[in-house]
């Protein structure tokens, strides 16, 4: 009942600030129109060319292209550039979401400056893991495992507000969701890898209602007697691309010697269809985020991980880390030899898409790592890889570790935001321009460093 | 529950103004410190008028003609005591009398157990004895006597038989030992554990904070508890039998025959059963379907959900046969422990999953043999000796295909089966077979120093199976040997007429394990591990009294634990070895003193205070750490704590009758690891643990009262409360606080009271626990159980 009352409170103040905002941009226009007709006229003014201002409602200095004016003299509130692509603005301190593990315990803050001054998670913020979190308009979508249920929290000036639970324990009895994922098309999608029979929990959850659409095991087949042994879902349209790795389920052994994508029907999760690509072998569902990601034009692209520490064994030696891609619903011919840019054998561990054909991926030298320890010092290099011209940028960034970072979903303006913890050194959030070249960058934030890990950093607004 | 406590004011009160018109006599019997002597006989000679004292030093004899008598005051281990007195008609005599010590007898003193709780506190330790005479015929389990002890916290994950963890002076885990008769307990199984052992079978317990001496023989890092039994040579029987809330029941039978010819035969039995079906609410405990569209729906405190699959029943038998009191042996046993334990496991965890099939079951024997001599072959050597084999078969099994939800029902089937592990069905079994052998002298010098020897060796074998689980996923599928010795060397010392004790001591500990992997290369190989560890340790331990009222005592160890064998070792599956293990070590030191008891006014009343502080810095603690992406790990020497605490006691007491007592423990470890394992400065450097409480309290009434309703009848009620400070389950300094997971603070109270027939044969006890129904918590989101209401019956033949 006080949630309720809450909501109807909250909703009613949303309603406000939404007239308010109405009647301010009416008076504006009043008064604009006014003097507009009054220059008009006074014939003895001289008259001026007016120009067209874009508001800034989120005070960044930057304008929506979609709120503009004509005037001669700047209005307050509106700035003469047009590069905000985001010029909504959300409660206090919740446009970014920044997520930390330490000492094997999550923590998250939100905070509306990644830019410049301190992101602490001491004394401050909130205990859980958001990179098991995705946040939706407005919302923050935790999975909770104390409680064993998928939490909605509400993003309000005074913090996070949990609204509604649906019960993980419930749906998937036995078991957990290890990936939360926003389909872009009005869904949650929760899963996990398979068993050993090849089941792998899912469950699917209408945003706008909060219910369950779906739920049950996905059986991921076979391919040539091989077991899937991990799987990580990409949702396009009507359909599924399950990014996965083949082989021996007991030795992690006999590794599938091509790349495999299993393709099924959504949401029905029927018609399971293997996609196969011979460019490569190894593990296309990513390691902590989803390997396969889309592009705004729908084309799916995937990168592999080879490496040998992550399979215990040498197998895929020699074998390269490319890019290919999936179109109209199978692989084509598109290949990028990121290897060949390298002169040795290099592992791609994660990547993640910042638009307009561009992906930064972390890249792992193999000869940098005896023990599995040295993937979380500072052996891992930023590199900005161009899917449309094919080409791979190595990035002046430090080298840092990037391996254990899940959600990395913060694109604004053209900025790629990256948290970078160097092992003994500092830490900080770089903003990173987007095709802006080797030295394309510059730090931001401050953060924790010591052993705080920032795992997730997440644009809500 | 009003009537309740009235009750036990007007018993009070009432008694307070015991009078009697015939000749009494009356007195306290203390020792040369004022320490009243339980246990001692007081004959008035050429009649048959006698008594014993009771716990509190007190004898009372009723009904005496008039006239000129010799008192015999008598005890072992103390100088018989003739005295004249007096009695006249309608008064009441009152004689306190002071026995001196035997020397001769000592030894006999230390196995006949009399007044040994007060002596063990004096020996420079930082010790807490518990006698349990008093709580023995109530329906208290050990747990929560120790619960209420300055400086122990327990925690229990739910009911009867529902895991625990103890913690002392802050430090928890393996880093506590526990032992029975000095024998370490971990060979005894589950059921013959602090956990499940009627309070009956147990005289006395030992609790030592940091400092041990050498005669536990173990590796405890931060502590031990030494459960003592019954060691009196009497012919007795003695049964109970408990029930009670969550249709619990408990029944226990001892007792002890000893022929002319000292053949003497032992039996401790005892038989357990709950449904645990207590009632919990609130976060995790939710259901969901698909008539809630899946939305949690949390059960509440009006419409809770009942626990269903939480039901513990154990069994344990334990026999000896031998020989006492003969002139090659004064105790010689064989003995057999056999035990049964089977239980429902409910919930992970947190209460957020929830189990309908899950079971736990255990089956130990134990065969073992004891012998103990003083004066053997020369006078002031005294030896115990004990040599054991201990087979253990625990098996988890989860074979259940349907899945359940806090309403008890059927919400899903999974194909692969199983409700805890992800990986489809198992029937884990393991097997343990261990074998125990410990040689403990003590050796009277010259000039007031005792020698102090104690050796202990175990090997135990662990071997695991499982027929619903591929092979490369059965922990121990290939058998792991561990060897181990402990020797520690004392030498003790009481000095300047009793003031001075002293005990100084080595401690040697030696490891020596195996393991059998099985690893894959490039096809499935045995591989075996080996490890071996040496490590010295030692301290001491000295008290000084100034005044029969004031006692100063310190103690410090270097103290150590060795790996467990699945921390050096692996255990096969997701733990791998680490050849480069080494002990866990803290540096340990107490600083205390007890005052009293002091006299207020008339010596009626009286107070005692002890003040405990100590110190404690664990280095290369171990922890577990991820070497691989399939989140495989090892055991390394990384972690660090430190700190400092204080542990307050205060006891007020009218005529030794009536008691106020009141404890609080302070304790302020921190983490003390300065830079992580990577190298990395650690953020929640000099927080404060996490997941451990830091202030504890318990207080509590405790009244005596004799020949109320009938005559020669006794009445024990106590009224008891225990407080735990709310703590942080993570890193106290990370997040804003008020967005903190939070294990709550606790208020519980507790009440009995017990009522011994005229004869002495008959007890009956009835006990409620958390009276005020609070929910509680050890752990978070793990409710512990609300109101419960016992009553036992208690029956004692004795023959002496």
């Amino acid at each position: 009942m006080k949630n309720r009352e809450l909501q109807n409170k909250m909703d009613i103040k949303f309603k406000i600030m939404k007239t308010n905002k109405l009647l301010k941009r009416a008076l504006n226009c009043f008064f604009l129109a006014l003097s507009i007709t009054f220059v008009a006229c006074s014939g003895d003014e001289p008259t001026c060319e007016s120009s067209i201002w874009y508001a800034d409602t989120d005070n960044d200095g930057l304008g929506d292209p979609n709120s503009t004016l004509s005037t001669c003299e700047q209005p307050e509130g509106y700035v003469s550039n047009s590069d905000d692509d985001s010029d909504a603005l959300g409660p206090l301190n919740s446009k970014f979401t920044v997520g930390a593990a330490v000492d094997g315990e999550g923590y998250f803050v939100t905070t509306d400056n990644i830019s410049s001054g301190t992101i602490s998670i001491v004394g401050n913020g909130y205990e859980g893991w958001a990179n098991l979190s995705v946040s939706v308009e407005g919302f923050l979508y935790n999975l909770n495992g104390d409680e064993g249920t998928l939490d909605k929290y509400e993003f309000t000036d005074s913090g996070l507000v949990k609204r509604d639970a649906i019960s993980t324990t419930a749906l998937l009895p036995g078991s957990f969701f290890r990936y939360i994922q926003d389909t872009g098309s009005g869904d949650l999608f929760l899963s996990n890898f398979p068993n050993e029979d090849g089941d792998a929990p899912y469950a699917i959850i209408d945003l706008e209602t909060f219910t369950v659409e779906g739920h049950g095991l996905v059986n991921i087949p076979d391919v040539n007697g091989k077991d899937a042994l991990w799987v990580n879902g990409l949702v396009k349209d009507n359909e599924i691309y399950f990014g996965s790795v083949y082989g021996d389920w007991a030795t992690w052994t006999q590794i599938e010697d091509s790349l495999i994508t299993v393709k099924f029907d959504y949401p029905s999760l029927t018609n399971p269809e293997i996609l196969v690509s011979t460019a490569s072998t190894g593990q296309t569902a990513g390691y902590r985020n989803n390997g396969t990601f889309k592009t705004e034009n729908g084309d799916i692209y995937q990168y592999n991980l080879t490496s040998s520490h992550w399979y215990g064994h040498d197998e895929l030696v020699g074998k390269p880390t490319v890019f290919t891609r999936i179109k109209d619903g199978d692989y084509d011919d598109y290949v990028l030899d990121v290897s060949a840019s390298f002169s040795e054998p290099i592992a791609i561990w994660n990547a993640w898409y910042a638009g307009n054909d561009i992906v930064y991926a972390s890249v792992v030298k193999e000869a940098d790592i005896t023990v599995w320890g040295d993937l979380k010092i500072n052996t891992n290099t930023l590199v900005e890889v161009n899917l449309a011209t094919k080409t791979v940028t190595e990035l002046n960034i430090p080298k840092a570790s990037y391996v254990d970072i899940f959600n990395l979903n913060c694109v604004e303006n053209g900025k790629f935001y990256l948290p970078v913890s160097i092992s003994g050194g500092e830490a900080n959030i770089y903003q990173i321009d987007i095709n802006g070249g080797a030295n394309g960058f510059q730090k931001g934030a401050v953060l924790d460093g010591s052993n705080v890990f920032v795992n997730s950093l997440h644009r809500n607004f | 529950m009003k009537y309740f406590f009235i009750s036990i004011l007007v018993v009070c009160c009432m008694s307070l103004e015991a009078q009697t018109r015939t000749g009494e006599l009356q007195g306290t019997i203390i020792d040369k410190m004022g320490r009243p002597l339980p246990g001692i006989s007081v004959l008035i000679d050429g009649t048959k008028k006698g008594a014993a004292t009771n716990f509190d030093g007190i004898y009372n004899l009723k009904s005496i003609v008039s006239g000129n008598y010799t008192l015999i005051v008598s005890g072992i281990g103390f100088k018989t005591e003739k005295l004249s007195i007096r009695i006249n008609p309608d008064e009441i005599t009152n004689r306190d009398i002071i026995l001196i010590e035997d020397r001769s007898e000592l030894s006999e003193v230390v196995i006949k157990g009399k007044t040994k709780a007060a002596k063990i506190e004096e020996k420079g330790f930082s010790v807490t004895a518990i006698e349990t005479q008093k709580l023995k015929s109530q329906n208290l389990g050990l747990n929560s006597i120790l619960t209420r002890t300055t400086g122990i916290n327990v925690r229990t994950s739910g009911g009867v038989g529902s895991d625990y963890n103890y913690s002392l002076n802050g430090m928890s885990g393996n880093a506590i030992r526990f032992f029975i008769d000095g024998i370490p307990m971990d060979y005894f199984g589950s059921s013959y554990s602090i956990n499940n052992l009627p309070v009956s079978l147990i005289d006395r317990i030992d609790i030592y904070k940091g400092v041990v001496p050498v005669s536990l023989g173990s590796d405890a890092l931060g502590g031990a508890i030494n459960l003592v039994t019954n060691q009196k040579i009497s012919n007795f029987l003695e049964a109970s039998y408990s029930f009670g809330s969550f249709n619990t029941h408990k029944i226990a039978l001892h007792g002890q025959w000893q022929l002319k010819s000292g053949l003497t035969t032992k039996l401790s039995t005892f038989y357990t059963y709950s449904d645990n079906n207590y009632k919990v609410w609130g976060k995790g405990v939710h259901y969901a379907d698909e008539s809630t569209g899946f939305k949690a729906v949390e059960f509440t405190r009006d419409n809770p959900a009942e626990r269903f699959n939480d039901d513990f029943q154990t069994t344990s038998a334990k026999l000896d046969i031998g020989f006492t009191q003969k002139k090659w042996a004064d105790q010689f046993f064989l003995t057999l422990l056999a035990s049964d334990t089977k239980k429902g496991i409910q919930t992970a965890q947190t209460m957020a999953r929830v189990f309908g099939k899950v079971r736990n079951n255990e089956q130990v024997i134990m065969p073992s043999i004891s012998y103990k001599k003083t004066n053997l072959i020369t006078k002031g050597l005294d030896v115990n000796a004990f040599a054991g084999y201990t087979y253990t078969e625990g098996v988890l099994i989860d074979t259940s295909h349907v899945q359940y939800d806090w309403r008890g029902m059927e919400i899903g089937v999974r194909e692969s089966g199983g409700e805890m592990g992800y990986d489809g069905k198992s029937e884990y079994t393991q097997k343990n077979q261990s074998q125990i052998y410990r040689l403990n002298t003590t050796y009277q010098l010259p000039s007031d120093f005792k020698l102090g020897f104690n050796y202990l060796y175990s090997t135990t074998r662990i071997t695991g199976e499982d027929p619903f689980t591929p092979e490369y996923r059965i922990p121990y599928l290939e058998p792991q040997n561990i060897r181990s010795q402990f020797a520690g060397l004392s030498l003790e010392t009481v000095k300047f007429n009793n003031k001075l004790r002293a005990n100084a001591f080595v401690k040697y500990y030696g490891y020596n394990a195996s393991i059998n992997d099985l690893e894959y290369t490039d096809e499935w190989e045995i591989i075996e591990y080996k490890n071996k560890l040496n490590n010295w340790g030692g301290g001491f331990a000295a008290s000084y009294r100034f005044s029969p009222e004031l006692l100063i005592k310190t103690s410090l160890e270097q103290a150590t634990r060795m790996p467990s064998p699945t921390e050096a070792l692996g255990d096969g599956v997701t733990v791998n070895n680490n050849p480069f293990i080494n002990p866990e070590q803290s540096f340990n030191v107490n600083l205390g003193t007890i005052l009293g008891r002091y006299k207020l006014g008339s010596s009626r009343h009286g107070i005692k205070i002890a003040v405990n502080t100590f110190y404690r810095d664990v280095t290369d603690k171990l922890l577990f750490t991820v070497i691989d992406g399939q989140g495989n790990g090892e055991f390394r020497n990384i972690d660090r704590i430190s700190g400092t605490g204080i542990e307050l006691d205060f006891i007020y007491d009218f005529d030794y009758n009536f008691k106020f007592k009141l404890n609080g423990t302070y304790q302020d470890l921190r983490n003390n690891l300065e830079f992580d394992e990577d190298g990395r400065e650690n953020i929640v450097y000099r927080d404060r643990m996490r997941n451990e409480p830091y202030f504890m309290a318990n207080a509590g009434l405790d009244y005596n009262v004799s020949d109320y309703i009938q005559k020669n009848s006794k009445i024990f009620a106590y009224l008891q409360s225990s407080y735990t400070h709310e703590f942080f389950l993570r890193w106290p300094s990370l997040g804003s606080e008020e967005n903190k997971s939070i294990v709550p603070s606790q208020l519980v109270f507790d009440a009995g009271i017990g009522y011994t027939f005229p004869s002495k044969k008959f007890i009956l006890a009835v006990d409620i626990f958390n009276m005020f129904n609070e929910q509680v918590y050890d752990n978070y989101l793990l409710q512990k159980p609300g109101r419960a209401i016992f009553l036992k019956i208690n029956y004692k033949i004795t023959q002496q």
